[in-house]
C-alpha cells in the first residue's frame, strides 16, 4: 500500500454562518489538524461555502500554496456541487483530488455534547486527509458513440421508437422477424375497442394509426428495415453495441449505439405446458384473431378464459373483453368471459367492461378457473364459479391469456440482460423504470417490459428515444475516467468479474501486443456505472475504483470510530443525514464512511476497521431489490454474512459485525441499529 | 439507474417552456427538459413542490415493494439542484396570451406570492426555527429541501399585524426578507406542459363509509401519511397500532351509475390496488400478529411480478370480493363494516380497529378554470383526458401538453413515462 504522509493538503471548514460553532469548537479542530499535519496542512476557514462567490474565494485563497489534495468540511447540501464543480475549473483544480466530510448533519446537528463532536470531526477530517493523499487527478475522455440506433421488433412500440428516433435525424435500423410490421396491434386491431368510448372507432382508430405508421416507417429515409430476420446476439457497450441478425440473405452485422428491444408480443398461448389440448373447439386469442380476419364462421356459444397462467394484465383484458364485445355485437355470439379479476386499470377500461355487459358478455370472476372437459357435444366449463358443481357447455373455448415466449426470454439471453421474474424483459427493479435495462445503452419499450398497457408503449418508445438523444449526443460524449480499471498484471482472467458485473460492462477482448495479441479484461467507460461491485469480488484483488481504491478506503479509516458504520451513499447515508436535519442524537463514537455501493465493501476494509479500533463494524445498505446496481445488496449480504461467521468462530464477539438493509426514509432503523 | 457520466450536455437554445404543476410528473418533466438543454419555469401553488408523491410512504419491508417513492423524491431533489429549470413555488397562471408574431408563442401571465425565506441564501443551518414565537416556521419535506424552511403566513404574528422579525435579525445569511411583495410575472414561453395532478376523493361526501364520524376510519392518502411520518400506521383514536385492519377498495371509483351524485366515478383509479396491497404487506412485516382483511371488487394487476406477490406474499391476507355497504361506528372507536358475504348469501358485519378507504383519485377542483385559461377541454370524467390510441396528444396543435395524473388516474410510473415522452414529442414539434 502506497502512503503518502508527506503531501501537503487544504481543508477548507464552513461554520455554515458561524451557527456551527455552537455545536463544534472550529479552533480546536483547526489546531488538531495542524498538529496531525505538521505544517502540511492549511486550514482555511469559512462561513458559506454553498454560496458561489464565498466558495470561489474560499477556494483560491485554499490553493494559493498549490496543496496536493484538497479535504472540504461542510454540509450535505446537493445545491453547492454544480457549483463547487463550476468553480474547480475556474481555478484549475482536479475534482478527483477532493475528499469531503458533513461536519452539520453528520456530526454537529446528532452529538450534543460539544466535546465528543469535535473530537468526532478532527477523527472524521484526519481520515478524510489520509483519504485524499491517496486520491489521483481524474480526467475526461471523448467517447465516440456510434450516432445510430436498433430497433429490435415491428410491432408498435418498435415502429413508433424508430418514428420518434428518426423525427430527429437519427439512422434507425428496423429488425423484425415477420415479413410484415405491426405485430399485436395488427394481429388483433379489432380488439382495441376500449381506446374509445365507440368500439368500433376506437378499433379503426387503431388501425388508422397502425397503418399510418407503418407507411411513415416504410417511407422514412432514416429508416432501414430488415424483415424476416433473427436477432443472434447484441455485443459491444453502449455506444458501440454490434447486432448480429440473420435475414434470408445471410448474416450481417448492425452497428448501432443504442438499441431498443420492442420484442414484446401476444404469442400463442402455451397449451402444453398448461396441461390444456389444443384442438379445433379450442384455440387461443390469437387463433381467434386469424378466424376473424379469415371470415370463418364462429360457432354460437363462446367461452374466453383469462388467467389460467398467472395473473394477466390490463392489456390483456383489454384484448380479450375487446374481442368478447366484438364477438357480441358482431357475430352475435353468445359470449362468456371467466376470470379471477377484471383489469380495469386503464382508461376507457372501465367503459369497455360496462358496454361489452351492456352488449351481453357475461362476466363470470372467480379465483379459481373452471375445469376443462372435451366432450362428443362441445366443451364443458365446470366449477368456475364459487358455487361448486355447476357446469356450462360451450362451441368454442379461447384461451386469452398471455405470457412470455421464448423468442422474448432468448431475446434476455441474446442480450445478456436481466430479464424480469415473470420472464418479461424488464428486470424488477425501480431503478430502471421506465425503459431502462440493467444493460447501459440498451432499452426496453412496449409489451417486452411485462405489465405494459398499449397506450404506455407509445410513451416507453417516445421516452427511450429522448434518453437516446441525451446518451448518444452528437456522436462525442465526454466521459469522466472514472470507470473501473483492471491491472492486467494481477488480472488472472477467472471471468469473475465479467459474469458479476449487473451492468456488463467488463467484457474479454484481445489486446494486440508486441506478440501474439493477449486477451484482457476490458471496461467499457459508457456502460461502467463506477459502483465497485467488480472491485469488491475480484479473487486477484486486481480491479480499483479510481473514486474508491483500497488505499483510499484504508486512508478513510486512518481515525476509525468505535463504531465504525459503511453507509451505501444511496441509502443508509441519506438516512443518516435525514437523522441530522431532524435533529435526531446519537452517540459520537458512530463514523460513517461512504461508499458507491453497499456491494463495494469487501472483507479487506472491514477487518482494516477493526485493527484500527472499532469494536463494531455496520455495514448498511439498501433493500434486496431497491440496489440501484441490482445486485450490490445481495453481493454485500452474502460476502458479509460470511465473513461474519468466520469471524466469530475466530473469536469475534457476537454482534459485532452486522448488515442492515434500509431505504434512505428509514431514518428510525438508521438510530435503532447505530445506537 | 444514474445517467452515464456525460460531463458535457446537449446545449439546446432557446426553446421556453412552461410546466404547470410541480408534482413527480412535472418535475421528471423539467429534469428531462434540462437534460436536453431546454429552459423550463416549473409552476406550483402549494409553497414547496412534491404533489402527492411526497407525501406518501416507502412500503420497504424486508424487500422493496417497488412503491416508487425513492424514486419519487430522487426527482424532486433533481429538480431543485439543476440549473436550467426555475422552480417557482407559491405562483399560479392567471392567463396565457396567444403570440402569432413575437419571438415566442405565448405570454403567460403568472402571480407570486411571496415566500420571505429564499432559499437560494438559506442554508438550513435551523437557527431561525430556535426563534420563532408563534412557532410558524416548518420545514416541508426535509429528505427533498434539506432541512430549508418555510414561514406558514396565516400564523405567522405579522400576519395578524403584529410586528416580529426575530426569524429575520437572527438568520445568518440575510434570508429572511419581509419586504417581498406578491407580484405579477409575464413569462414569455414556447409550450405548456400541464401536470397538475389530481385530488384524492373526500369520502365525506358518501356518509356510508363513515369517513370522519367513526374515529377509526381513515383514507389511504393518510394511512400514508403515517407511513412517511413515522413508518407505521396506528389507530387516530388512541395511537395503537391495530391488531385487526380492513382495507375497502373503490371508494370513489367503479361506481355503477357515473355522475348521478359527485361520489359516482365510473373509471379506475389504477393505483389504490397497488398501495393497498402493498401497505397490507409492510403491516404484516413490521406486525405479524396483524389480520388484515381486504374488501375488493376487482384486484388490478401491477408491478412486475403480481402473480408471486398476490399468491405467495399475500397468502396471509384475507381477501373477501365484496363492496361494503356501510362502516358503522364500534365500541371503543372501533369500525363495523357491513357487507354481503356471497358464500353465506347473508348480510355480515365485522368489527375491526381500524378501516382505510382505499380512495380513488379525482380531478382537482380548479381543472375547469385551468382548462379555460389554457383553452383546452376536460373529458367526461373531468379530467384533461386524451383518449386517443397511444401516447400523448396535442389536439389543437398549439403545444400545450398534458402529462400526469391530471390527465387520467396513473402511478408515478405512468407519469415518469409520460414526463420523459412530453420532452421527446415537444421538442419533435417544435424544431
Amino acid at each position: 500500500m502506497k502512503s503518502e504522509p508527506d503531501k501537503s493538503a487544504a481543508v477548507i471548514l464552513c461554520d455554515c454562518g458561524k451557527t456551527l460553532g455552537a455545536n463544534l469548537a472550529f479552533d480546536e479542530i483547526a489546531a488538531a489538524l495542524k498538529e496531525y499535519g505538521r505544517d502540511r496542512i492549511i486550514v482555511q476557514p469559512t462561513s458559506r461555502f454553498c454560496d458561489n462567490n464565498d466558495c470561489r474565494k474560499t477556494l483560491s485563497k485554499a490553493l494559493k500554496s498549490k496543496p496536493a489534495c484538497l479535504v472540504i468540511g461542510a454540509c450535505g447540501c446537493d445545491d453547492c456541487s454544480a457549483s463547487l464543480m463550476e468553480n474547480l475549473k475556474k481555478v484549475k483544480f482536479n475534482a478527483g483530488l477532493i475528499s469531503s466530510v458533513n461536519l452539520k448533519e453528520h456530526c454537529a446537528f446528532v452529538h450534543s455534547n460539544r466535546k465528543e463532536a469535535t473530537d468526532k470531526a478532527v477523527r472524521l477530517l484526519v481520515s478524510s486527509i489520509a483519504r485524499a493523499r491517496e486520491q489521483e487527478p481524474i480526467g475526461n475522455c471523448i467517447r465516440k458513440m456510434r450516432p445510430n440506433v436498433a430497433v429490435l421488433g415491428g410491432g408498435m412500440a418498435g415502429i413508433q421508437a424508430a418514428l420518434c428516433l428518426a423525427e430527429t435525424g437519427r439512422q434507425v435500423t428496423l429488425v423484425h422477424r415477420a415479413p410484415q410490421l405491426g405485430g399485436t396491434a395488427e394481429m388483433m386491431a379489432p380488439f382495441f375497442g376500449y381506446l374509445e368510448s365507440d368500439s368500433r372507432a376506437g378499433a379503426g382508430e387503431m388501425k388508422e394509426v397502425l397503418g399510418d405508421s407503418i407507411a411513415r416507417a416504410a417511407n422514412s429515409k432514416n429508416i432501414r428495415l430488415i424483415s424476416n430476420a433473427e436477432v443472434r446476439a447484441i455485443e459491444g457497450s453502449c455506444g458501440d453495441f454490434n447486432v448480429s441478425v440473420a435475414d434470408r440473405s445471410g448474416m450481417m452485422k448492425v452497428e448501432a449505439g443504442a438499441v431498443i428491444l420492442a420484442v414484446g408480443s401476444f404469442s400463442a398461448f402455451p397449451f402444453q405446458k398448461a396441461g390444456i389440448a389444443q384442438s379445433a373447439k379450442i384455440i387461443d386469442l390469437v387463433g381467434l384473431s386469424s378466424m376473424l380476419a379469415k371470415g370463418d364462421k364462429l360457432p354460437a356459444r363462446i367461452a374466453i378464459l383469462l388467467d389460467i397462467c398467472g395473473e394477466q394484465t390490463r392489456a390483456v383484458d383489454a384484448l380479450a373483453l375487446g374481442a368478447a364485445e366484438l364477438l357480441v355485437r358482431e357475430m352475435k355470439s353468445d359470449v362468456k368471459v371467466y376470470c379471477h379479476h377484471a383489469r380495469v386499470a386503464a382508461t376507457g377500461m372501465e367503459d369497455l367492461y360496462r358496454r361489452a355487459r351492456s352488449a351481453g358478455v357475461v362476466v363470470e370472476r372467480s379465483d379459481k378457473s373452471p375445469g376443462i372437459s372435451v366432450e362428443e357435444e362441445g366443451i364443458i366449463l365446470r366449477g368456475g364459479s364459487d358455487d361448486a358443481g355447476e357446469f356450462e357447455r360451450f362451441d368454442l373455448v379461447v384461451t386469452a391469456d398471455s405470457v412470455p415466449d421464448e423468442a422474448v426470454s432468448d431475446m434476455a439471453r441474446k442480450a445478456n440482460i436481466r430479464p424480469g421474474p415473470e420472464g418479461w424483459l424488464q428486470a424488477d427493479n425501480v431503478w430502471l423504470l421506465p425503459t431502462l435495462s440493467n444493460r447501459p445503452g440498451i432499452f426496453i419499450v412496449g409489451a417486452a417490459r411485462g405489465n405494459n398497457d398499449f397506450r404506455e408503449a407509445f410513451n416507453d418508445a417516445s421516452g427511450a428515444a429522448a434518453a437516446i438523444d441525451v446518451l448518444l449526443g452528437s456522436g462525442r460524449v465526454t466521459v469522466a475516467e472514472d470507470q473501473a480499471r483492471v491491472d492486467a498484471d494481477k488480472c488472472v482472467l477467472c471471468l469473475t468479474c465479467v459474469r458479476s458485473c449487473p451492468h456488463a460492462a467488463l467484457t474479454i477482448a484481445p489486446v494486440k501486443g508486441d506478440e501474439k495479441p493477449k486477451p484482457q479484461v476490458a471496461v467499457s467507460e459508457s456502460a461502467c456505472r463506477r459502483c465497485g461491485i467488480c472491485a469488491a469480488l475480484c479473487p486477484a484483488q486486481a480491479i480499483q475504483l479510481p473514486r474508491f481504491t483500497d488505499a483510499q478506503a484504508q486512508g478513510e479509516l486512518e481515525r476509525t470510530g468505535k463504531v465504525t458504520v459503511f453507509a451505501c451513499q444511496n441509502s443508509a447515508w441519506k438516512a443518516a443525514t435525514a437523522a441530522g436535519v431532524g435533529r435526531q442524537s446519537y452517540g459520537a463514537e458512530v463514523q460513517l464512511v461512504p461508499v458507491p455501493c453497499a456491494g463495494k465493501t469487501d472483507s479487506k476494509m472491514i477487518l482494516r476497521a477493526f485493527e484500527n479500533g472499532a469494536a463494531k463494524v455496520i455495514l448498511l445498505g439498501c433493500h434486496r431489490e431497491n440496489c440501484r446496481y441490482l445486485a450490490g445488496a445481495d453481493y454485500a449480504s452474502k460476502r458479509i454474512d460470511a465473513l461474519r461467521k468466520k469471524l466469530e468462530q475466530a473469536g469475534l464477539k457476537a454482534d459485532s459485525l452486522v448488515v442492515g438493509n434500509l431505504t434512505e426514509f428509514e431514518t428510525g432503523k438508521f438510530l435503532e441499529m447505530v445506537r | 439507474m444514474e445517467r452515464i457520466f456525460i460531463v458535457a450536455t446537449i446545449a439546446r437554445s432557446s426553446l421556453r417552456v412552461l410546466i404547470v404543476g410541480g408534482g413527480v410528473s412535472g418535475a421528471c418533466a423539467a429534469n428531462k427538459f434540462s437534460e436536453h438543454g431546454v429552459e423550463s419555469w416549473l409552476i406550483e401553488r402549494k409553497p414547496f413542490i412534491g404533489g402527492h408523491a411526497a407525501q406518501f410512504g416507502c412500503k420497504a419491508a424486508d424487500v422493496c415493494l417497488k412503491c416508487n417513492v425513492c424514486v419519487a423524491h430522487d426527482i424532486f431533489r433533481a429538480v431543485l439542484a439543476n440549473n436550467k429549470t426555475h422552480v417557482l413555488p407559491d405562483t399560479q397562471l392567471m392567463a396565457l396570451e396567444d403570440h402569432a408574431d413575437s419571438k415566442t408563442a405565448y405570454t403567460a401571465q403568472l402571480t407570486r406570492s411571496p415566500q420571505f425565506i429564499n432559499h437560494s441564501l438559506c442554508t438550513a443551518c435551523g437557527a431561525c426555527l430556535k426563534v420563532c414565537p408563534a412557532r410558524c416556521i416548518y420545514q416541508p419535506y426535509p429528505g427533498i429541501y434539506g432541512g430549508k424552511p418555510l414561514i406558514e403566513m396565516g400564523k405567522c404574528l405579522r400576519a395578524k399585524g403584529r410586528k416580529c422579525d426575530k426569524c429575520a435579525k437572527v438568520c445568518p445569511f440575510d434570508a429572511i426578507d419581509f419586504n417581498d411583495k406578491p407580484r405579477q410575472v409575464n413569462l414569455p414561453v414556447d409550450a405548456v406542459v400541464v401536470a397538475a395532478g389530481f385530488q384524492p376523493f373526500d369520502p365525506g361526501v358518501q356518509s356510508c363509509y363513515g369517513y370522519k364520524a367513526v374515529p377509526n376510519v381513515i383514507t389511504g392518502l393518510e394511512a400514508e401519511r403515517q407511513l412517511a411520518a413515522a413508518r407505521r400506521i396506528v389507530r387516530p383514536s388512541d395511537g395503537q397500532v391495530p391488531k385487526r385492519m380492513a382495507f375497502i377498495q373503490c371508494v370513489g371509483s367503479r361506481s355503477e351509475l357515473a355522475h348521478r351524485r359527485p361520489e359516482d366515478t365510473n373509471y379506475c383509479s389504477t393505483v389504490c390496488c397497488a398501495y393497498a396491497m402493498r401497505t397490507a404487506r409492510k403491516i404484516k412485516h413490521s406486525n405479524p400478529d396483524s389480520a388484515i382483511t381486504i374488501f375488493y371488487m376487482d384486484l388490478q394487476n401491477f408491478g412486475k411480478n403480481f402473480t408471486g406477490f398476490y399468491r405467495k406474499d399475500m397468502g396471509d391476507v384475507r381477501f373477501v370480493r365484496a363492496r361494503p355497504s356501510d362502516v358503522l361506528a364500534g365500541k371503543d372507536g372501533n369500525a363495523v363494516v357491513r357487507y354481503e358475504d356471497r358464500d353465506k348469501g347473508a348480510v355480515v358485519e365485522e368489527e375491526y380497529d381500524l378501516v382505510v378507504l382505499s380512495i380513488g383519485m379525482r380531478p382537482a377542483d380548479d381543472f375547469s378554470s385551468l382548462a379555460g385559461r389554457l383553452r383546452i377541454s376536460l373529458d367526461e370524467y373531468g379530467f384533461f383526458g386524451i383518449k386517443t390510441a397511444g401516447g400523448l396528444a396535442d389536439p389543437q396543435k398549439k403545444n400545450i401538453f398534458v402529462i400526469g395524473a391530471c390527465e387520467a388516474p396513473k402511478d408515478i410510473t405512468a407519469c415518469i413515462g409520460q414526463a420523459e415522452a412530453v420532452c421527446q414529442k415537444l421538442l419533435a414539434t417544435i424544431k
